[in-house]
């Protein structure tokens, strides 16, 4: 009884909180923030950034480790490794982005639908997601775009039909916790469609798993995309996507150490600062319902 | 041991960080006594019952004394108050469903507690016998249900070995925290009766906490009212009830639903609990109180012996005093003549059943029948009461009139008027907390049930404001999140939200019971407005008899899904022809001032 007594005068502190700027934000979040800012611009910009042509070939100088003119040295076939790392962003990036994303939508709406209908389409829904989770993804992948060929594009497909069902099965047990409280059986006494009810009452209950989720699967999917085009699986071999340039540099590494290592840690870098801010943002969206 | 109390308490304050939650509180037990802290959400008296026994959530921090049998505790060592805490003093918590370790066996529970932390165990055979004598102490013969977990028992018996668990050390004095209000009446009684056995066995002390005066005043001998985190009026319990010497304790006793008869209108009080720190240097109920002068607001009131064990915070007393006797006289005099005759029915339920299958979780054995049979009839602005305990059936029955569930076999049929369900009936939940979309603002809420009730003769910000208006809300609050409103406030949204479509019916599921009775009086006469000012009919779910007297018109009560016994209120009430509603109304706790129902 006591305990909700505060309520009004909590909310008053986390309101007094919340206007003070740059709350609670650790100094290692930003550190993530500015690590992503600087991929971001990869992104965007990273060929036109680039000290030189990525694919310029220099066979004169095969392999030659950090000078100033190639600041981490070149690879096999002598092209500047750093121009390349910073034009291969876009490909490393944008495949892990599509696959996070299109996890997300294919989980939230097998998952949320799974949780609210219930019954034989729930069944079905997580039959096909337990069948799911018995595949070998990697092996799943290799063998499926291999036979079927097509690159990247179908490598992105797949991978987002491998990631959705543990999506799937995280929102229907999230759908289910909801599913049961007041103001959903409100929204269905008010005679709201079934759709709606999902999408306007139950979904943005579940955003702070969602997103923080979502970034856990672009993490995932970025070391995906980069073991796939280290086993040449999706991407073009004249791409500079990083795991292919890490695939290739691999039998450089007592030569030209900074052409696999640059690559693997714009990797891990990019797969851990997107791991902590997502963590962040499901904790700050988590004191979304109880704010304002 | 000294010839002081057993307990006394002195200058008790909690503060949370810069938040203080009780402002000093002090209070004395005598061994064998029976103190009651009463008050509302906010008034700080659980945070006391932590204090007590140094239970306080991290943060929290205690500062004055409190001293068993003259030995101080709070300055104590974490070690010496794990020695103390059980042995001779323990707590008895408010959930019977959490109460308990829920991967551990009852006796098992009980046992554990039989040994002080360091002290031999006593061997199996022993300790088994021992935990089945406790579990007989609190009424339990069945020595199976020691090797049971948790949740193969309901509420009422797992609150019996929470007591029995609490009581294996033997301790001086028992701290209670709302022990039976998760409970329904009967086992509510049961229980508080088992608690009284105990102590007069033992001759132990007992402070219940209890936010229900009814349960305050058939257990205790003194009783401390608190609000806003101090003590405002202290007395034997004889003396409250008959006279309170302070307004706050004087509106919350008019405020009570009163079993015996009909009021034309509860008396409320206005406004809501105050932070302490926001009433630190004035008298608390200040602004709450109609006898409110400047002297109130100059400085703090102390709480002043008036005699015969009789203190009070209220520095008025000796001038209103003589008022606030006849000011309750008065409200509860103004009682309603009989209920208009049954008009045309708004809805006519035949022969409902709903059986849960046997796989579901609701269902166990072979399926589980929740209603069996039921006939029911609403007339045309006619409030009609449902009660039943636990598990009666009785919101299975609101939700499948509402739509929210699917009989097996039977009919709903509403008289006279077509259209899609959720244009006929509305419904009103019982958790205030619950029943609105945390992300979604109030307005959202409101303009998306205008929507579904087809409501456009004006703009929907316009409607909005006259809803909220309506619930006696500000406009304003339609920018704001469910997380931002108190309980009732959040209550009268949900009470919005259902008006919103123009509903024939509303079915309020247990809508107040959530609620201060302070708070729970505000709802209850805003209903009996709306219904006036509207004229929709309502079907009221409900577990008090208090509450059906003063808002139902007829009343059915419900027995494992099936009605026992229907009727206009008063005849139901004064003069009950089936068993369960005679053992239902004599659980009601009575206080010993007012006469049964005649």
């Amino acid at each position: 009884m006591s305990a909700s007594a505060g309520a009004p005068a909590r909310i008053r502190l986390l309101r007094r909180a919340s206007r003070r700027p740059a709350r609670g934000t650790p100094p290692l979040v930003l550190l993530a923030a500015a690590a992503v800012a600087l991929v971001v611009v990869l992104c965007v910009a990273g060929s036109a950034l680039a000290p030189q042509d990525p694919s310029a070939q220099e066979l004169a100088l095969s392999v030659s480790r950090p000078s100033s003119a190639h600041l981490l040295g070149t690879d096999a076939l002598g092209r500047d490794v750093l121009s390349r790392l910073m034009a291969g962003a876009r490909t490393s990036i944008a495949g892990a982005v599509a696959i996070a994303l299109g996890a997300m939508v294919l989980g939230n709406v097998l998952g949320v639908l799974a949780g609210y209908r219930g019954g034989w389409l729930d069944a079905f829904i997580m039959r096909w997601v337990d069948g799911m989770y018995a595949l070998p993804a990697l092996l799943v992948v290799v063998v499926v775009a291999g036979v079927l060929g097509g690159g990247i594009v179908v490598a992105v497909g797949i991978v987002i039909v491998l990631f959705s069902p543990p999506n799937a099965r995280l929102m229907r047990g999230a759908t289910l916790e909801q599913r049961p409280l007041p103001y959903v059986e409100a929204a269905r006494g008010l005679g709201l469609s079934g759709p709606r009810v999902m999408a306007r009452h139950i979904w943005p209950n579940l955003l702070p798993l969602v997103v923080a989720n979502t970034f856990l699967d672009f993490a995932y999917a970025i070391v995906t995309l980069a073991a796939l085009s280290f086993l040449g699986v999706g991407v073009d071999p004249s791409s500079p996507d990083w795991g292919r340039a890490l695939a290739d540099a691999r039998s450089l590494l007592f030569d030209n150490p900074a052409a696999a290592i640059a690559p693997a840690a714009m990797i891990v870098l990019t797969a851990a600062s997107v791991t902590l801010i997502g963590d962040h943002l499901f904790q700050r969206l988590g004191e979304r319902g109880q704010g304002r | 041991m000294s010839g002081g109390p057993l307990l006394e308490v002195a200058d008790l304050s909690v503060h949370a960080g810069e938040r203080t939650l009780v402002d000093g509180v002090g209070f004395a037990v005598d061994a064998g006594e029976t103190v009651a802290i009463v008050g509302e959400s906010g008034s700080g008296k659980s945070m006391t019952a932590k204090a007590l026994v140094g239970l306080l959530p991290a943060g929290v921090t205690a500062r004055g004394a409190v001293r068993l049998a003259g030995e101080e505790l709070l300055g104590a060592s974490a070690r010496r108050r794990d020695a103390l805490r059980g042995r001779r003093i323990a707590l008895l918590l408010q959930d019977p469903f959490t109460l308990l370790n829920p991967v551990m066996r009852c006796g098992a529970q009980i046992v554990e507690a039989l040994a002080a932390p360091g002290e031999r165990r006593l061997p199996r055979r022993a300790a088994r016998a021992e935990a089945l004598r406790r579990m007989a102490e609190v009424g339990i013969d069945d020595a199976a249900v020691a090797d049971r977990y948790p949740f193969e028992l309901s509420g009422g018996m797992r609150q019996r070995i929470g007591l029995a668990a609490a009581l294996a050390g033997d301790p001086e004095i028992l701290i209670a925290d709302e022990p039976t209000t998760a409970l329904d009446a009967v086992t509510q009684r049961e229980v508080l009766e088992l608690i009284a056995q105990a102590q007069r066995r033992r001759g132990m002390a007992l402070v219940l906490i209890s936010h229900d005066l009814r349960v305050a005043f058939s257990v205790g001998d003194r009783l401390c009212v608190m609000y806003a985190g101090r003590i405002v009026e202290q007395a034997p319990v004889a003396h409250v009830e008959q006279a309170p010497r302070h307004p706050y304790t004087a509106a919350l006793l008019a405020s009570e639903p009163v079993l015996e008869r009909r009021l034309r209108r509860l008396a409320d009080i206005p406004g809501s609990v105050p932070a302490p720190d926001a009433v630190a240097d004035m008298c608390a109920f200040a602004a709450r109180c109609r006898w409110a002068a400047a002297a109130c607001r100059a400085e703090r009131p102390p709480l002043r012996e008036l005699g015969g064990g009789h203190a009070s915070a209220c520095i008025r007393i000796e001038q209103i005093g003589a008022e606030l006797a006849p000011a309750r006289a008065a409200e509860h005099e103004a009682a309603m003549g009989p209920a208009p005759a049954l008009a045309d029915a708004v809805v006519r339920v035949r022969g409902l059943r709903r059986r849960f299958a046997a796989d579901g979780r609701r269902g166990r054995g072979e399926g589980h029948e929740a209603l069996r049979g039921v006939d029911l009839e609403i007339g045309e602005g006619e409030c009609v009461g449902l009660v039943g305990e636990s598990g009666s059936g009785k919101t299975t029955l609101g939700r499948c009139i509402v739509g929210l569930d699917r009989p097996t076999a039977g009919e709903i049929d509403f008289a006279a008027f077509d259209g899609p369900v959720h244009r006929r009936v509305q419904m009103v939940f019982q958790d205030p907390y619950s029943s609105l979309n945390p992300v979604r603002t109030i307005g959202a809420t409101l303009k998306e049930a205008l929507a579904a009730g087809d409501q456009r003769d004006a703009a929907p910000e316009t409607l909005v404001a006259g809803l909220l208006e309506r619930v006696g809300l500000p406009a304003a609050y339609a920018a704001r999140k469910p997380a931002a409103l108190s309980g009732g406030e959040r209550q009268r949204v949900a009470i919005a939200r259902a008006l919103a479509v123009r509903p024939r019916l509303i079915v309020c599921d247990e809508p107040v019971s959530a609620l201060d009775v302070s708070v729970q009086a505000q709802i209850l006469n805003m209903l009996a407005d709306l219904r006036r000012e509207l004229g929709f009919s309502c079907l009221f779910i409900t577990h008090d008899f208090g509450v059906v007297r003063q808002v139902a018109d007829r009343v059915y009560v419900l027995l494992d899904g099936e009605v026992v016994e229907r009727g206009p209120v008063e005849e139901v009430l004064d003069r009950p022809r089936s068993d369960y509603t005679r053992a239902l109304l004599a659980a009601v706790p009575a206080s010993r001032s007012h006469s049964p129902s005649s």
